[in-house]
This record gives structure tokens, C-alpha cells and sequence, in this order.
């Protein structure tokens, strides 16, 4: 896998088009029932930007959105893809009905 | 001003300006809390300056030259300051005496020249790298100096031990200071005064210095094992280099993950 796992939930978050830091973390614990700590948010935020993932929209007021770029989608994509395939086949072994 | 401001203060500068008003804000709703993950935080980005927000991958490996100019000269500190405690002899092969010190500072080095950026060759640039050295420099260098000329002038077993002790103080803060001003001047060198090692050159240079301290760190560690009780600062320097060999290699991830342009 490219990506760790609070890099993965911030590209999930951001699945849906740009958003800032507090709305990324909303919809994280949306997703995961808790939210990130400040530093690992922000530091998977830096991270993202770093390796070209997400891209920075420009500051509104004293927001800083950010949003997906292609190679960020695609990366997205292939985890979740993998994620699927690791959940489906453990699943299955437990004899548990994927859908 | 409140703890949360203070440890978001503790972040590198690029980070704060560009993440810093979300970061608080975050960290001001998640109340003591969120302390112990703001301060992972601060310890993770100081040791990953290529995640830094940067203008260009350039300046991205920029940072990591220095980061990698840091991680040498603590190791070379340590190594010596080890050394002249006379704890890390050993028989045989594995002896980590003068000449092997000598393996290690040239080792040191080569990592050095490939870490390093390149100047510009201008006068212009030259101008102004010498000027900030000095500034930078000269403090170090005059206590360096001042150092050498009193134990020439007969600072030596006739004098007061407590004397010699500050003289040798001084010549271990002379280096440290040295070696902390010198990362300074090489991170304030600009784009219009340096260019920036290239990712290739970079990673062989920072493998090199990983691979130096993993050897050293473990043979200092053996070292200190095989002569039955653990001498404290020989187990302290095995580890410290071990250590320092784990920081380059976060470095060396850290570059391969980067896009490669730029």
C-alpha cells in the first residue's frame, strides 16, 4: 500500500471535492467514529501534498481547502480496490457473506 | 499565551505558516487532549523536513541535504567525544581507535560532498555565502581558536584541573556550536546561492552515512557488551548512531516517495 491509514481516511474524505481541515476531520469521524488528532491530521495533510495527492485551492478567510488531484484519485482508488479485496477475502474465510 | 498556542509555536515555520491557523484551531477544540498527538506532531515534522509545504521538490531536497548535514556532524561529535573518553578500544579487528576514526571521519566526508549543495559560481553568490559564514562562523572559530593558543601556551599538567576542564569544555562547546551554526548556514542559503543536490546523489550520500552508523553503532554497542559491564556512554553512543542511522533512514523513504521532478 502507498498511502497509511490516516492518509487514506483524509483521500476519502476529500472523495466528495475540496475541503478544509475541520471538514475533512467531520467527515472522518463520520467514517471512523472518532476524529484524528490535530498532528496526524495535519501531518498526513502534509504528506498528501508532498507526494503530489492533494493540491492546495487557496486560502478562504482562514481556511486552507484542499482538494484531490488525479494521481491522488487514482492512488485512492487502487487502496480502496485493495482494501475491498483483503475485506471480501477475510470475510469469506470467516464464512461470513461479503455483501 | 495558552499551551496549545506554545506547542503549535513548536512546529517548523513552513508548516506552521501553511497548516498553523487549522492546526490551532483543531487543537484548541480537542482542549488538553490533543497535547501528546500536537507533540508526536512537532517531533514527526522536524524529523521529515521533505513533507514541509515547499515552492519545488528542489527545496524539498534542499532540506533534507541539511537534515543530512545535521545527522553527520552529530554522529562525528559522538563518535569523538566517545573516543576521547578512551572507551572504545577493542582488540583485534573490531578496535575503533585512531585509524578507524580516521575510516570514519573519511566515510563522514564522502557522505558530506554528496549531501552537500553546490554553490553557485558566481562572485555574487560567493560573496554572500562567505559573509553569512562568518557571521555565522566566527563566534565557533574564535572559541576554537582561543582554545588551541591557551593549550599551546602550556595549559598542561601543572595547571589546575579545574582549569583544564573549562578549556576542555570549551573546545567540545566550540565544536557543537560549530556544527550547529554551519546547518544554519547551509539552510539559509537560498536558491540564488545554492543549488540543491540531485535525488540520486542525495540518496547515495544519505545511504552512506545511514550504512557508517549502523556499522559503528552496532560495533560500539558490541564493544561495550563484550567487555562484560556495559560502560554507560559507550551503550549511549552505540545507540545515539543507531539512532541518527534510523533518521537517514526515514530520509531515504522520504525522498523515494517524492515526485520525481523538479
Amino acid at each position: 500500500m502507498q498511502v497509511k491509514d490516516s492518509q487514506t481516511l483524509v483521500l476519502c474524505a476529500l472523495a466528495d471535492g475540496p475541503v478544509h481541515g475541520y471538514a475533512i476531520n467531520t467527515a472522518i469521524e463520520e467514517l471512523t467514529g472518532e476524529r484524528l488528532g490535530p498532528g496526524s491530521l495535519y501531518g498526513a495533510l502534509a504528506r498528501l501534498e508532498a507526494k503530489g495527492l492533494i493540491e492546495p485551492l487557496g486560502e478562504q478567510g482562514r481556511q486552507r481547502p484542499v482538494r484531490l488531484t488525479e494521481q491522488g484519485r487514482a492512488v485512492l482508488e487502487r487502496e480502496l480496490r485493495s482494501m475491498a479485496k483483503v475485506a471480501a477475502a477475510g470475510l469469506r474465510r470467516l464464512g461470513v457473506n461479503p455483501a | 499565551m495558552s499551551v496549545t498556542k506554545r506547542l503549535v509555536r513548536l512546529y517548523p515555520d513552513p508548516f506552521r505558516e501553511h497548516w498553523g491557523t487549522g492546526l490551532e484551531a483543531e487543537a484548541q477544540d480537542g482542549g488538553w487532549r490533543s497535547w501528546p498527538n500536537l507533540l508526536i506532531g512537532v517531533l514527526d515534522m522536524w524529523l521529515h523536513p521533505t513533507v514541509w509545504p515547499a515552492r519545488s521538490p528542489a527545496q524539498r531536497r534542499g532540506r533534507a541535504a541539511v537534515l543530512a548535514i545535521a545527522v553527520a556532524l552529530a554522529g562525528w561529535l559522538a563518535e569523538h567525544a566517545a573516543a576521547e573518553q578512551h572507551s572504545l578500544h577493542l582488540p583485534g579487528l573490531l578496535r575503533i581507535g585512531e585509524m578507524n576514526l580516521d575510516v570514519f571521519d573519511a566515510v563522514t566526508l564522502l557522505g558530506l560532498a554528496l549531501v552537500a549543495p553546490r554553490p553557485r559560481l558566481s562572485f555574487g553568490a560567493a560573496a554572500a555565502m562567505l559573509r553569512q559564514a562568518v557571521r555565522r562562523l566566527a563566534v565557533p572559530v574564535l572559541l576554537g581558536a582561543g582554545v588551541v593558543v591557551t593549550v599551546h601556551a602550556g595549559v598542561g599538567t601543572s595547571v589546575p584541573l579545574a582549569l583544564r576542564l573549562g578549556v576542555l569544555g570549551c573546545w567540545w562547546i566550540a565544536l557543537a556550536l560549530g556544527a550547529v551554526q554551519l546547518c544554519q548556514v547551509v539552510a539559509g542559503f537560498g536558491a540564488d546561492l545554492t543549488v540543491p543536490p540531485h535525488r540520486g546523489r542525495l540518496r547515495l550520500g544519505v545511504g552512506i552515512l545511514a550504512g557508517m552508523f549502523i556499522l559503528t553503532g552496532a560495533v560500539v554497542l558490541g564493544t561495550s557488551m563484550v567487555r562484560g559491564v556495559p560502560d554507560t556512554l559507550s551503550v549511549a553512543t552505540g545507540a545515539g548512531l543507531l539512532v541518527l542511522a534510523s533518521v537517514c533512514g526515514w530520509t531515504l523513504r522520504d525522498l523515494r516517495q517524492l515526485p520525481a521532478t523538479g
